[in-house]
C-alpha cells in the first residue's frame, strides 16, 4: 500500500523512509532493494542517479513511475502519488531496455503513447512529427521497430517519454547503447527540457555525461543513498590546482620549481589534447565529406 | 478522439493483417475440395464439415496466438512491459480490450468465411429449427421382433417436414442384419423412405410433406439389429425455416468461445508464465475446444451444414443432441472466471 505524504511545495520528488523489498522465494532470503531513504528533489534541475548494478536505481525509479509498490515508507511525485492517473501524463519514464510491440512502425509506436496518455490524434501527430525530427528519427519513421538499432530504440523511447510534454523525466540509462553522436543530441534534449521546466532524473552509468549535464548527483550503493550534491561539491578535493598552457619545457621547469620551492606538490605535466568526442567528430565530418551522398 | 490508437485498434489491425490472406487461402482450398450436396444432406453435412471447418480454425488460430504474441501483458519478461503496465495500469492492463480487438477480427474473418462459403458448397439455404421427439413408452427396439414400432409425441399446433434419428445400436443375437425402419403417422406411412440401420450414431433424416403433427411411429420392417432411443436421439424438423445467413451469424458467435477461453486462460497463465507457455496453452485449447469438440464449436457448424437453426430446441438439446448452451455455457464462465482472476492477480514480478 502506497502512503501520501504532503511533500514541499518545490518538491518534484519527496520520499521518506522509503524502503522496496522483494519476498525471497523458496527459502532464499528476502532481498532489500530499498533501505529506508529520505530525498527531496528540486522541480527545473536535472539530477544524475549513479550507482553500480544492483544498486537500487531502477528500483528507485521504478517505485517514483508508479510500477512498484513501495513496501514501507512514502512517497509523493509532483505533490501526487506515483500511481495516480494523471501521473501517465505528467510523469514520463524511459524504462531501459527494448520497445513493446516490434512490429508496430516508429510512428505507430508514438502514437499508441499519445493515445494511451488521452493526447488528442491532432495533438499527437504534430507532436510525433516533431519528436521524431528532432531526434533525427524521421527517416525511419515507418518502419518497423524491430528493424530499430539500439541507439534507435533508445532515441524512440525518448520521444516516446517526451510526447505528453511532461513535468518529470524518469530516465533509465537514456544514452546507454547511443553512439557520441546520439548521446550529445540526447543531452541536448534534456538540456532544453531543463530548461523549459522540467525535471529530469536520470539513472547512468555513462559519468562523462552526468558530469556534463547535471545540476545535482545522487550516489548509490547497496540500495542505500550514499552521497548527494552537486558535481562542484562532491569533486571538490579542498586543494586548488594550477592548469596552464603555451609554455616551453625550459618554462614549464621553472614553474615546476617554483611550485616545489612553495610547498606544493607536481602531480604530473602533460601535453594538451583534444576532447575524444571532439575527435570523433572531426573524423566523421571527414568521412562525411569524402563519401558522395 | 484516439481511436484506432489503443490496444483494440492495433491488435484489430494485427490480427487482420496476418490472418486474413491465410484465412482467404484456407477458404479456397475449402471450397476446392469439400464434396458438394447431392440430395443427402446429412452425409454432404458430414463429408464438408472438415473442409469448412479449416478455414474457421484457421481464422481463430490466427487472431488468438497474434494477440498473445503481440500484447506485451500476455507473457512475463516481455520487452517493454513496463512501459505498457504504466500507460495501461487497469486491472487487465489492456489485455480485455486485447482479447476483445481478436474475436472482433475473427468474427469479422469467420463471417466473411461462412457467408459466401455455404452456399458455394452447396449447404442448405434455409434452416429449420428441431425439436426432441418424446418416447411414448418404450426405447428399445429389440433385434428379435418382438417390439415391432416405438411411438413418439411432439408438441402439437407446429407444422413439421422431416424426422431426425440417431440410435444406438446393439450386438444383434443372430447373424448381423440391418434393421429397417419406416416411419408412419397418424394415419398412414409418413414417407414411403425406409433407412437400414446397423451401427450406433448413424443419423438418418426421413423427410415428408410438410403438415402438423402430434404423434408418429417407427415401425420395424425386418433387420436383427436392437436400437436403442435414448432422449435427444429422435428429434422433429419444424417446417418454418430461417435464411441460412442468420444460422452462419449465430455460428460466428459459437466459434467465438473457444477463443474467449483460450484468451482468458491465455491471460491468466501470462500473470507468471512466458511466451512459449502462455502460446502453448492458447494453442491447446483453442484446438481441444474447437476440433476436439470440448465446446459447442464442431457440433453448431454440423448443424448449420445440415441445416439446423442454432436457435432451435437444440441449443438446450443435452446428452447426444451436446445443445449450443450445455456445452457453450462451461466455456463461457471458464473465460469470464479467468478474466475474472487475472484481474485480481498482480503479474509475478522479478527483481
Amino acid at each position: 500500500m502506497q502512503i501520501y505524504h504532503r511533500p514541499r511545495m518545490a518538491s518534484a520528488i519527496s520520499a521518506q523512509q522509503l524502503t522496496v523489498s522483494f519476498r525471497g522465494r523458496g527459502r532464499r532470503p528476502d532481498v532489500t532493494a530499498l533501505h529506508p531513504l529520505d530525498l527531496e528533489l528540486e522541480r527545473g534541475r536535472i539530477t544524475g542517479l549513479l550507482g553500480p548494478n544492483g544498486s537500487g536505481k531502477t528500483t528507485l525509479l521504478r517505485v517514483l513511475a508508479g510500477l512498484l509498490e513501495p513496501t514501507g515508507g512514502s512517497v509523493a511525485v509532483l505533490g501526487e502519488l506515483p500511481t495516480s492517473t494523471a501521473m501517465r501524463q505528467r510523469v514520463a519514464f524511459q524504462p531501459e531496455g527494448m520497445l513493446p510491440m516490434p512490429v508496430l512502425t516508429g510512428r505507430e509506436f508514438l502514437a499508441f503513447v499519445g493515445a494511451a496518455i488521452a493526447l488528442p490524434n491532432r495533438v499527437a501527430d504534430e507532436r510525433i512529427a516533431h519528436w521524431l525530427r528532432r531526434l533525427e528519427l524521421d527517416g525511419a519513421a515507418d518502419r518497423a521497430l524491430g528493424g530499430y538499432s539500439t541507439g534507435m530504440q533508445k532515441r524512440l523511447n525518448l520521444a516516446a517519454a517526451l510526447l505528453g510534454e511532461p513535468e518529470l523525466l524518469l530516465l533509465d540509462e537514456p544514452t546507454s547503447g547511443l553512439d557520441p553522436f546520439g548521446s550529445e543530441l540526447v543531452m541536448q534534449v534534456l538540456r532544453e527540457r531543463a530548461a523549459a521546466g522540467a525535471t529530469v532524473l536520470m539513472a547512468s552509468h555513462q559519468l562523462l555525461e552526468v558530469e556534463e549535464i547535471c545540476d545535482e548527483v545522487l550516489v548509490m550503493h547497496r540500495g542505500r543513498l550514499c552521497a548527494r550534491g552537486t558535481l562542484a561539491e562532491l569533486l571538490a578535493t579542498g586543494d586548488r590546482a594550477l592548469v596552464f598552457r603555451g609554455l616551453d619545457d625550459a618554462a614549464v621547469d621553472e614553474v615546476k620549481a617554483a611550485v616545489v620551492a612553495r610547498g606544493g606538490e607536481v602531480l604530473r605535466v602533460e601535453r594538451a589534447r583534444e576532447h575524444l568526442f571532439a575527435l570523433f567528430r572531426r573524423l566523421a565530418q571527414q568521412g562525411d565529406d569524402a563519401s558522395p551522398r | 478522439m484516439t481511436k484506432g490508437r489503443g490496444p483494440f485498434g492495433l491488435v484489430l489491425r494485427r490480427c487482420l493483417g496476418l490472418a486474413t490472406l491465410p484465412t482467404l487461402l484456407a477458404t479456397l482450398l475449402a471450397w476446392w475440395l469439400a464434396p458438394r450436396s447431392e440430395g443427402e444432406p446429412l452425409a454432404a453435412a458430414a463429408a464438408a464439415e472438415p473442409w469448412v471447418a479449416l478455414p474457421l480454425l484457421c481464422a481463430a488460430a490466427i487472431c488468438t496466438l497474434a494477440t498473445a504474441g503481440f500484447w506485451p501483458m500476455f507473457a512475463q519478461g516481455r520487452p517493454g512491459a513496463d512501459m505498457v503496465r504504466r500507460l495501461h495500469p487497469r486491472r487487465l492492463q489492456g489485455g480485455g480490450r486485447a482479447i476483445a480487438a481478436a474475436l472482433v477480427a475473427q468474427a469479422l474473418l469467420t463471417t466473411a468465411v461462412l457467408l459466401p462459403l455455404l452456399p458455394a458448397i452447396g449447404a442448405p439455404a434455409k434452416a429449420n429449427a428441431q425439436v426432441t421427439a418424446t418416447a411414448d413408452r418404450d426405447v428399445l427396439l429389440p433385434g428379435d421382433g418382438s417390439v415391432g414400432e416405438l411411438a413418439f409425441t411432439v408438441p402439437a399446433g407446429r407444422t413439421y417436414r422431416a424426422v431426425t434419428i440417431r440410435p444406438l445400436a446393439g450386438a444383434p443375437a443372430d447373424g448381423l442384419v440391418p434393421t429397417r425402419l419406416h416411419l408412419h403417422g397418424d394415419d398412414g406411412a409418413l414417407s414411403e423412405h425406409e433407412i437400414a440401420v446397423d451401427d450406433s450414431l448413424q443419423v438418418f433424416q426421413l423427410r415428408f410433406a410438410p403438415r402438423p403433427l402430434r404423434h408418429f411411429r417407427l415401425v420395424r420392417n425386418g433387420g436383427t439389429v436392437p436400437l436403442l432411443f435414448p432422449p435427444g436421439s429422435v428429434t422433429v424438423q419444424l417446417d418454418a425455416a430461417h435464411p441460412t445467413w442468420a444460422n452462419a451469424l449465430l455460428l460466428v458467435l459459437v466459434l467465438l468461445l473457444p477463443s474467449w477461453l483460450a484468451l482468458g486462460l491465455g491471460c491468466l497463465c501470462g500473470r507468471a508464465a512466458a511466451l512459449p507457455t502462455t502460446a502453448t496453452v492458447v494453442a491447446a485449447l483453442l484446438f481441444v475446444a474447437t476440433v476436439g469438440e470440448l465446446g459447442p464449436a464442431a457440433s453448431a457448424l454440423r448443424r448449420v451444414l445440415r441445416g439446423e437453426w442454432l436457435l432451435g430446441e437444440s441449443l438446450f438439446a443435452s446428452l447426444t443432441g451436446g445443445g449450443v448452451l450445455r456445452t457453450g455455457l462451461p466455456l463461457l464462465l471458464v473465460g469470464c472466471a479467468a478474466m475474472f482472476v487475472a484481474s485480481r492477480v498482480q503479474p509475478w514480478r522479478r527483481r
